[in-house]
């Protein structure tokens, strides 16, 4: 596998310097800070107290290798110092025998990247490669694990522009790595088998971030001399057809802040469960922030991070949060644009319902259908609203797929060039 | 200077000598308790204070012996004791 992988990115080099000079390749070396919060999290609480940590890391990418396409590889770190343990019908004892668990994934991630503005959202999703090791004092052969797996990487998330050479940025990271937890020691004994998690990391990125020009927005003509870099470029609008329909300008990229509210299968089945406990007494809700990538005016990418929770009496704070891509859709003849989306990605839930002795936590795949109206308010301000039908795996609460139907009312932030 | 005490014939005078021991085979729970109470009283130690909880963790760490699992001949089998003072980490 290592092998194939590696013949792939010296594929993608190799086509990537071809296309150089037809395309304006873009390049960057980045370093990243934040926080992982890791999917085994009763393991982790276990034997180190907690089940986050910060951690570091470093990469490059190469960008608009074909139309905002780009490759990605990160090398990250993640320490995490905590003990032996004896876990005992859900009782952990410590053992005073000091743990150190180190985990470095590599993640190879393909993606889009939107190539004008300064706001420049990005996503993809790749492999990781984990390197996973554990030691303790006094070890034996064979007491310590040093193990390597492959597993999944998605990646959502926004650059500022600051220079034509510096950028600034957030990023969200979700990783699926299966085969090390979950046959022996701590992991075992709470059935958790998923080594990754979620990181949240800010970012810093060096390099030629943006190329001189992008001939599939901004074609220049071949006998006018190039404008220079400017640390604020503007893109370019399209260059219009001599005849037929007058292009339809389009904001280069667009993020919406919205509240939402939805209604809850598994939530419902509880109810039914539980009558006397009133668990339909109140209904869940949070945020979601959405960000498209439009690469045509009728057409673009999105990453959506949605968070919602329920609260209530009987309830110890359910919470799902989403991490999902997909594209959208959008007729945009009107400051009325009706658009539809179908984005993918996956589910984090946890929460309980103490009374019924129900206490979960996991990662499910989701699949969310939707769509609705986006009314342009000024040509940098809108407002949104949406009815989404989410479909979740659900392993973690209710053991079945579970339905919910979202409901959000937001404003949106019209960015980059028109 | 004053005589001790096996000098003055209270006691048999004898020096330490290993081939006065001869090795011996014992068996059954006689031998067995004092090795399982000695890594139960180290367990205590540790911090795991619950009975059920040290009984526990001397089957989940002994070394398993005969059919796998329990069996008759060897129950759950060969006690470990720095296994179970070892205890467990994520993976192993």
């Amino acid at each position: 596998v290592k092998r194939a992988t590696g013949v792939a990115l010296i594929g993608l080099l190799v086509c990537a310097v071809e296309t150089q000079a037809q395309t304006n390749l873009g390049f960057r070396g980045y370093v990243t800070f934040g926080p992982t919060y890791l999917s085994a999290t009763e393991t982790f609480d276990a034997v180190a107290g907690k089940s986050s940590e910060n951690g570091i890391g470093f990469g490059g990418s190469l960008d608009n290798i074909w139309e905002g396409l780009f490759i990605d590889v990160g090398l990250s770190k993640l320490k995490i110092d905590g003990e032996r343990v004896f876990v005992f019908e859900g009782t952990v004892f410590p053992l005073d025998i000091p743990l150190t668990i180190e985990m470095r994934p590599i993640d190879v991630i393909v993606g889009w990247r939107h190539t004008a503005g300064r706001w420049r959202p990005y996503g993809g999703g790749g492999i990781s490669l984990t390197h996973y090791t554990e030691r303790s004092p006094f070890a034996e052969s064979g007491d310590d694990v040093d193990v390597n797996e492959m597993g999944l990487a998605f990646l959502g998330g926004v650059d500022f522009t600051a220079t034509p050479w510096l950028g600034i940025g957030a990023e969200v990271r979700y990783r699926r790595i299966t085969g090390i937890l979950g046959a022996g020691g701590v992991s075992q004994e709470f059935g958790e088998d998923q080594l990754g998690g979620v990181s949240f990391a800010a970012r810093v990125s060096v390099g030629r971030l943006i190329p001189p020009a992008v001939p599939s927005r901004a074609p220049a003509p071949a006998a006018e001399p190039r404008p220079p870099v400017r640390a604020a470029p503007l893109p370019q609008r399209p260059a219009p057809a001599p005849a037929g329909p007058i292009p339809v300008p389009y904001p280069a990229g667009q993020t919406t802040v919205a509240w939402q509210w939805l209604t809850d299968s598994a939530i419902h089945d509880a109810a039914d469960v539980a009558p006397s406990l009133d668990l339909n007494d109140s209904t869940p809700r949070g945020f979601s922030v959405t960000t498209t990538a439009n690469y045509r005016p009728w057409f673009g990418a999105t990453t959506e991070i949605t968070a919602s929770f329920w609260t209530g009496e009987a309830v110890d704070l359910i919470q799902r949060w989403t991490l999902m891509v997909g594209p959208t859709f959008i007729a945009r003849q009107n400051r009325v644009r009706p658009f539809g989306q179908v984005l993918v990605g996956a589910a984090y839930s946890r929460g309980g319902i103490p009374d019924l002795g129900l206490s979960f936590e996991g990662w499910d795949f989701a699949l969310q259908p939707g769509g609705g109206v986006e009314v342009a308010m000024s040509p940098r301000l809108g407002l949104r609203a949406s009815i989404d039908g989410r479909l979740l795996s659900d392993e973690a609460l209710s053991g079945k797929t579970t339905t919910q139907w979202r409901f959000t009312l937001g404003v949106t932030f019209f960015h980059g060039g028109f | 200077m004053l005589p001790n005490a096996a000098d003055l014939g209270f006691f048999p005078r004898l020096s330490p000598s290993f081939s006065r021991y001869d090795p011996g085979f014992l068996a059954g729970t006689s031998m067995a308790s004092p090795h399982v109470a000695a890594v139960a009283a180290l367990l205590y130690s540790q911090g795991i204070t619950n009975p059920a909880a040290i009984e526990a963790a001397i089957k989940r760490f002994a070394r398993d012996l005969g059919a796998p699992g329990r069996d008759d001949e060897f129950g759950y089998g060969l006690v470990d004791a720095r296994a179970a003072l070892r205890g467990m980490g994520v993976v192993r």
